[in-house]
């Protein structure tokens, strides 16, 4: 039931990032507020559904994408890759800094592989051309993980609620 | 551990096998179902997105200069394509005259579409509109917006369509100055610049010009505004001088778009 919700979840964050979110701002930038949930959800629920769900929120953002097709499904697989190597899983509570220096390792990491594709693919790239729009990028997407945060801090009580009266 | 690892390794082989399908062209029919249930919902997060823009700055401007503003922008807007092309109608005619066989130039025929969304790259210009191969719309078509080119397509599925924007770093479109017939390629520049590049040295190039599309290359219609000069650069050494492009105003920020079908 949680996993039809959390699907749910990150279909719409997926389309409030590319749809909403840039035409508010006005900046040309879609946040990942969908890694942001992901990330979440790899830490807080055990088991093989945060992997897939991650897939699936890495290819929303491939179909939307002018990236090389697999860009967004490797790099979400990849942080959830990482969560379950190196965190335990299943965890509580969502420690703020884990979460905060995952997304923010992700985002740079997105970043740079965008830049080198954006370079191979023949496109002019300066590394201080590069300074604005990273800088744009990661100010949109800061202020959508810490909103994320919110949202799945609230998503994961409301699950431990749901199962605690389920026993 | 062990299924630490067996989780991990089936996550790569289904990450591969995915782009590999993609790449053989087996995820098409995804891509536009995708498409067709995401294309109603994100149009009206687009829409509603920039309503939201509008309202706040029709609040903040007193709603009336605010909408008065935005008529005229459109208005001289369209007024200054009208006047592209009619230069443009002139400079043909000039150069016809005395030909006996007088080609005349084709009216456009338009198919209207509105942006659903943004492309996630934030390095990239480039956005997803809702009309595609079933309404007759191909690769490499031209897209406007008020009478300006601010793109082409790119790719394309049954029902939508990726519109590269001219100001995408990938991009390079043929152009000429309008009044002088000079030609160039205007490329796009990190940050939604655009600069006509391959002016060869002494051309009369100043700011003010209107730059329109040469038509060459064939994809392309000649004669379409693209912007205006604002700046020239010229090196010494160089046999090229290039010149920054003034684009149409808040081109990443555009909502519906018409495709050149023909």
């Amino acid at each position: 039931m949680s996993d039809f919700f959390s699907i749910l979840i990150v279909i719409v964050l997926s389309l409030l990032g590319l749809s909403f979110v840039p035409s508010v701002t006005g900046l040309g930038v879609a946040p990942m507020l969908s890694l942001f949930f992901v990330i979440g959800l790899t830490y807080f629920k055990k088991g093989a559904g945060p992997i897939l769900i991650s897939a699936l929120s890495g290819l929303i953002l491939d179909f939307f994408s002018s990236s090389p097709f697999g860009l967004h499904l490797g790099l979400f697989l990849m942080v959830a890759v990482v969560i379950r190597l190196f965190f335990q899983e299943g965890m509580n509570e969502l420690p703020f800094g884990h979460y905060l220096a995952i997304s923010a390792g992700a985002l740079v990491a997105y970043f740079i592989a965008d830049s080198l594709f954006l370079h191979f693919s023949g496109g002019s790239v300066r590394i201080l051309e590069l300074l604005l729009p990273f800088v744009k990028f990661a100010v949109v997407n800061l202020v959508g993980c810490l909103l994320v945060y919110a949202l799945n801090v609230r998503y994961f009580d409301a699950i431990k609620k749901f199962e605690h009266n389920r026993r | 551990m062990q299924k630490k690892i067996s989780i991990i390794l089936i996550a790569i082989i289904f990450g591969a096998m995915l782009v590999f399908a993609n790449s053989k062209g087996f995820l098409d029919s995804a891509k536009s179902a995708v498409g067709v249930v995401t294309a109603p919902a994100a149009g009206f997060l687009t829409g509603t997105g920039s309503g939201i823009v509008n309202l706040g700055k029709s609040l903040l401007n007193l709603g009336k200069l605010q909408e008065e503003n935005a008529n005229l922008s459109e208005k001289n807007n369209q007024l200054e394509a009208e006047l592209a092309l009619l230069n443009e109608v002139e400079a043909e005619n000039e150069s016809l005259r005395g030909e006996i066989d007088f080609v005349k130039r084709g009216k456009f025929d338009y198919e209207a579409a509105q942006v659903i969304s943004y492309d996630p790259s934030n390095l990239r210009a480039m956005l997803t509109i809702n009309s595609g191969g079933l309404d007759g719309l191909k690769a490499g078509m031209a897209v406007t917006s008020e009478g300006y080119l601010i793109g082409r397509i790119s790719e394309i599925t049954e029902y939508t369509a990726k519109v590269q924007l001219i100001t995408d770093p990938t991009s390079a479109i043929p152009v000429s100055i309008q009044d002088t017939g000079v030609n160039g390629i205007a490329k796009g520049e990190l940050g939604s610049g655009l600069t006509m590049e391959k002016i060869p040295q002494g051309e009369n190039v100043v700011t003010g010009q209107k730059i329109v599309t040469s038509g060459l290359g064939g994809e392309i219609p000649r004669g379409i505004l693209i912007g205006e000069i604002e700046g020239v650069t010229s090196q010494e050494n160089s046999l090229f001088v290039s010149a920054k492009i003034r684009v149409r105003t808040g081109i990443g920020n555009i909502l519906r778009v018409l495709v050149i079908k023909n």
